[in-house]
């Protein structure tokens, strides 16, 4: 994770012109900074569960999300006057998570990670024309079942560290790309790229799961 | 027009609605005239979907339980101590 910035900061690049949502959090925010220990348990049940499903996807195993919640969080109760409302607080926070669960998995001396090298072959093979995309018009209940369920989340999980982030964040919880952008300090763009490659890779391993080349 | 290499690479914008409008219009015209784009597409909108079916923001109440226990002694701790700083 080269490009993980540190948690300190919650500096992003440039904002796009646009519409600024509100951040609902910074009264929480401001109280927890005076203090307030009710003010600091209220933001952490506000996000235990996004935080947590975040280290889960991340690590790829319970106890490490158990471990990794509880670092963030006193990350956060720590580091809370660091926070400048440069972006969001879910954004500094979901950040905050991403180090907080990467460098849980360096600690266990994982696997050298997957490059970006390894992935692109699979991408720069991907044709139109390939046969086998049929699979998409399969019945939900086959879709979705456990074992094409267990042959995605393997995917999921098999991706490298900075697409994997990218599409936990964006397409399983949902976040918008400025909102990804903010929480991994990278362009919109940045984002919008690795999105994109992720999905082609998840598709060709679906559909190289579910009978055909995809 | 697009051919079948510049289609893929739009295809997470069109499915995020993010093309303009003339855009998307060119690529609809190229879906509809070439079935293993469109094939492609359907798959591709699909894998998107299913991902999206892992959304869930819920937390084990025992994880739940444990992370407060943790927190609530640290600040305990911290409240004697004066400091969390490297606890």
């Amino acid at each position: 994770m080269a490009e993980t910035p540190p948690i300190e900061s919650d500096k992003v690049n440039p904002r796009p012109l646009g519409p600024l949502k509100a951040d609902n959090d910074l009264p929480l925010v401001e109280r927890v900074k005076e203090g307030d220990h009710a003010a600091f348990t209220e933001l952490v049940r506000r996000y235990e569960g996004k935080v947590y499903q975040l280290a889960l996807r991340l690590t790829g195993n319970d106890m490490d999300a158990n471990d990794v919640i509880q670092d963030v969080f006193l990350s956060v109760f720590r580091k809370i006057h660091t926070f400048r409302g440069h972006a969001a607080f879910s954004s500094w926070l979901y950040r905050i998570t991403a180090n907080a669960a990467f460098a849980r998995l360096n600690q266990r001396k994982r696997h050298a990670a997957v490059s970006l090298d390894d992935v692109l072959p699979i991408i720069e093979e991907s044709s139109m024309h390939e046969v086998g995309s049929e699979w998409s018009q399969k019945p939900d209940l086959a879709l979705f079942n456990k074992e094409t369920r267990e042959a995605l989340e393997s995917a999921i999980q098999s991706l490298p560290d900075d697409f994997k982030t990218v599409i936990v964040l964006r397409d399983i919880q949902n976040l918008s790309n400025q909102e990804v952008a903010e929480a991994l300090n990278l362009s919109i763009p940045a984002v919008k790229s690795r999105l994109h490659r992720a999905r082609l890779v998840l598709r060709r391993q679906l559909g190289e799961f579910l009978g055909g080349p995809g | 027009m697009f051919n079948c290499d510049d289609v893929i690479q739009l295809l997470t914008e069109y499915v995020d609605s993010e093309l303009e409008p003339d855009t998307k219009a060119l690529l609809e015209s190229h879906f509809g005239a070439c079935p293993a784009c469109d094939q492609f597409l359907k798959s591709f909108r699909r894998t998107v979907e299913l991902t999206g079916e892992f959304r869930c923001e819920d937390i084990p109440e025992e994880v739940s339980i444990r992370l407060h226990s943790f927190l609530e002694e640290r600040l305990r701790t911290s409240d004697q101590e004066g400091s969390l700083d490297e606890g």
